[in-house]
């Protein structure tokens, strides 16, 4: 289930230490992404969630906006 | 599992601290002058001053510009000749897409607000090296 989330939320998310992950590409990661953010791409979401992400903490996913 | 559907064009916008290779400093939040001069809509035009552009607000937000001949009708309110709606820009834009739309549209200037339309500032062609 995925809940959808505005800054503020995102915002305490963060603070509380959730896992932050952009799905843009990767040079859009590069120029600049939320502190600590992990960077997988959209079309290998599935594959590498498993692998880099731990499953007792909360995930947050972002791309650049409304997309 | 969560979306952040405003994503980080509303959190870098919101000045949440951000990471990367184009920094703070490259972004047109960095250069916008803060000190660009304000009237209500009410304001009669003949008392705004001798300045090349006043921007139109209240509570903050953006409604209009006044400049150029609309500071010649000094009876007149800032609400009967400021153009309204003028394009601005979030402050996490980098300077250098910022440059190339005063070009390519020919402007001299263009204002920064927040994402809900509060005046931040303005950026001049000069304050980009265009």
């Amino acid at each position: 289930m995925v809940n959808s989330i505005g800054t503020e939320e995102a915002a305490r998310l963060h603070a509380e230490g959730a896992q932050f992950v952009e799905v843009l590409g990767k040079a859009e990661y590069d120029e600049e992404h939320l502190p600590g953010a992990i960077h997988i791409p959209l079309r290998r979401l599935e594959e590498r969630a498993f692998q880099l992400l731990d499953p007792a903490r909360p995930v947050v996913v972002y791309c650049w906006d409304y997309q | 599992m969560y979306d952040y559907v405003p994503g980080k064009a509303a959190w870098m916008a919101s000045f949440l601290p951000f990471e990367g290779e184009r920094g703070p400093e490259m972004r047109v939040g960095a250069v916008a002058h803060r000190d660009v001069p304000t009237c209500g809509l009410n304001d009669k035009v003949a008392d705004l001053g001798d300045v090349p552009l006043v921007v139109v607000v209240e509570d903050d937000v953006v409604l209009g510009v006044i400049e150029g001949d609309a500071f010649a009708d000094r009876d007149k309110t800032a609400a009967d000749v400021m153009k309204p709606g003028p394009s601005t820009f979030r402050p996490p834009v980098p300077v250098d897409e910022l440059a190339q739309y005063l070009l390519d549209h020919d402007l001299q200037h263009t204002l920064i607000t927040t994402l809900d339309g509060r005046l931040i500032g303005v950026v001049r062609r000069e304050d980009l090296g265009v």
